[in-house]
């Protein structure tokens, strides 16, 4: 690795160390209870005791922040862990068995993946009613394709190299093969996609909460503070433009991890140290 | 060895998915117990074919007829199910290229425990010590390195030294060889030779191998069978097939062997005088 590559890489991973620390404890870490509402200090521009000034109930914005990250980076998180575990799963077996499930997964995982995730997280969602697990639900149902396309192409590859024969030729089973020889070969790949593809789930979660379909109030999330700023975004500007900051800066941070892992990751013609 | 039939194939053909031809065309053959039946033949003339078929690993949608009788069982009809035990069990394995054959990202070792895990289900422990009593005997004090040596710090001859110490570790009554000279070098290639008959002589391992090289063929097999476009032409001693061919192809096969062999004692003729 180039030595601003490694610090690139190190960089990023404190400062998404931060984030994440950040989001744990944020509840703590708060100021003001975030649910509080205090109706004498409605609409209070940034300044003084209130860091980023107050929503229209008097909430103080900066804790409900802090609040929210906990929320947003668990959602996050938690819905790239299961599509990432359930694409690679399929994508591994259907590469590796071939046939007719092959067939079968890859017509599906074309069909899902013509549709823009957000719109079809819109349309499951409005089937289905608002609501956090409806959207979540509706997102995990497109987002794992990514997965399963991605370790399908991976498994193709790896799946006929000549140790992978002897393996099955020596009496090794589906799923020694599949979970001890190809998938240690293709989690790099897999994982560095994984790496970029958790700001694309934290904005679709916002964006899908700043339409009103996933979170529901009073419960701190920056997409839905985004959301219940619009009608004040002229009068009380700081309501929209603090969470916004806060979005912008973690799907920022954790975009160019991804970058700085896959650099990091990927092989690629080196300079000879000399 | 003994006269004792380990394996007994009887019109066996196979057809490979959407081909016109048959691979292998109704093919007949025995294998005597602790016996080194060489397979010879060129290119597309069905030994990997053959392989395949003794190991069920033939691609899916193959139509095989015919059956090969192993232990009681036909190979031709068994299920992948039944199938699992003996691959690697009773039936062993050796390939062509043992630097490509083994899992760059394992120690030889653990790649041997692996045997042992699968088939034994031992705990990792007890799988690491059993494989290095595999080792052992193939490798003697130099064990302890190849057994944390990576496939790719290793020479070809180690690799497959180290790859026929895997082969027979659950000692295996069949042992399957594809070419596994054919990517050494003359002096790791004549051990690996030597290494094969060792076992079918002490451990009575039967070996069938697959070589299109015809001298090593007539040094090394107690038996010889020609394949050639998916018949067997000749099936005999070496000494039989040597002095009286009876199909054209293995007369061909024949003189173009002699004609090599002949070149390269006039190369030495020439450089002694």
């Amino acid at each position: 690795m180039k030595k601003g590559e490694k610090i690139r890489l190190y960089l990023f991973v404190l400062l998404a160390v931060l984030l994440i620390l950040t989001a744990v404890f944020g509840e703590r870490l708060a100021p003001f209870d975030p649910l509080e509402s205090d109706f004498t200090a409605s609409l209070l521009p940034p300044g003084g005791e209130h860091l980023c000034g107050t929503d229209k109930l008097g909430r103080d914005v900066f804790s409900r922040i802090l609040a929210g990250a906990g929320r947003s980076f668990f959602l996050t998180f938690l819905m790239v862990a299961i599509t990432f575990l359930i694409g690679t799963t399929v994508g591994l077996l259907s590469g590796y068995r071939g046939g007719a499930s092959d067939h079968i997964l890859t017509g599906l995982c074309d069909i899902l993946l013509a549709f823009p995730d957000s719109v079809f997280a819109i349309a499951v969602a409005g089937i289905l009613g608002a609501g956090i697990f409806h959207t979540v639900f509706a997102l995990g149902l497109i987002w794992w394709t990514k997965y399963a396309r991605l370790s399908r192409t991976l498994t193709l590859s790896v799946g006929n190299r000549d140790y992978i024969w002897q393996a099955k030729f020596a009496g090794a089973r589906t799923g020694r093969i599949l979970f001890k020889y190809i998938l240690p070969d293709i989690l790099p790949q897999l994982l560095t996609a994984a790496a970029l593809d958790v700001g694309n789930m934290m904005l679709a979660l916002a964006g899908l909460s700043f339409l009103g379909l996933a979170s529901q109030p009073p419960a701190p999330e920056w997409g839905y503070m985004l959301y219940e700023s619009r009608q004040y975004m002229q009068t009380a500007p700081w309501m929209m433009i603090f969470p916004g900051l806060a979005l912008l800066l973690s799907v920022g941070v954790f975009n160019l991890l991804g970058d700085a892992v896959r650099d990091a990751l990927s092989p690629g013609p080196r300079k000879i140290d000399t | 060895m003994s006269e004792e039939i380990l394996l007994q194939a009887k019109n066996v053909s196979v057809r490979y998915p959407g081909s016109e031809k048959n691979a292998l065309e109704s093919v007949s053959f025995g294998v005597c117990r602790g016996e080194i039946l060489m397979l010879a033949g060129g290119s597309g003339s069905g030994k990997s074919t053959l392989l395949g078929l003794l190991a069920g690993l033939l691609p899916d949608g193959c139509r095989v007829t015919g059956e090969a009788l192993f232990a009681g069982k036909n190979l031709c009809a068994l299920s992948e199910k039944e199938f699992f035990p003996l691959r690697g069990g009773t039936i062993g394995t050796i390939f062509q290229s043992p630097g490509a054959y083994l899992d760059p990202r394992m120690t030889i070792g653990a790649q041997t425990a692996e045997i042992f895990s699968v088939h034994q289900k031992v705990r990792k422990k007890e799988a690491r010590r059993l494989a290095e009593d595999a080792l052992t005997p193939f490798f003697g004090e130099e064990c302890g390195r190849i057994f944390d040596s990576f496939p790719f710090e290793l020479s070809g001859g180690q690799l497959q030294r180290a790859s026929i110490a895997m082969a027979s570790s659950l000692s295996p009554s069949l042992l399957l060889c594809d070419e596994p000279t054919s990517a050494l070098d003359a002096f790791s290639a004549a051990q690996t030779a030597q290494l094969l008959r060792a076992l079918s002589r002490e451990k009575n391992v039967s070996v069938l191998m697959t070589t299109h090289n015809l001298p090593l063929a007539l040094s090394l097999g107690d038996r010889i069978m020609i394949l050639h476009e998916g018949t067997l032409v000749e099936t005999g001693t070496p000494e039989a097939v040597a002095r009286s061919p009876k199909a054209a192809y293995t007369k061909a096969l024949l003189q173009a062997a002699d004609f090599s062999e002949r070149r390269a004692s006039d190369g030495e003729n020439r450089s002694l005088t």
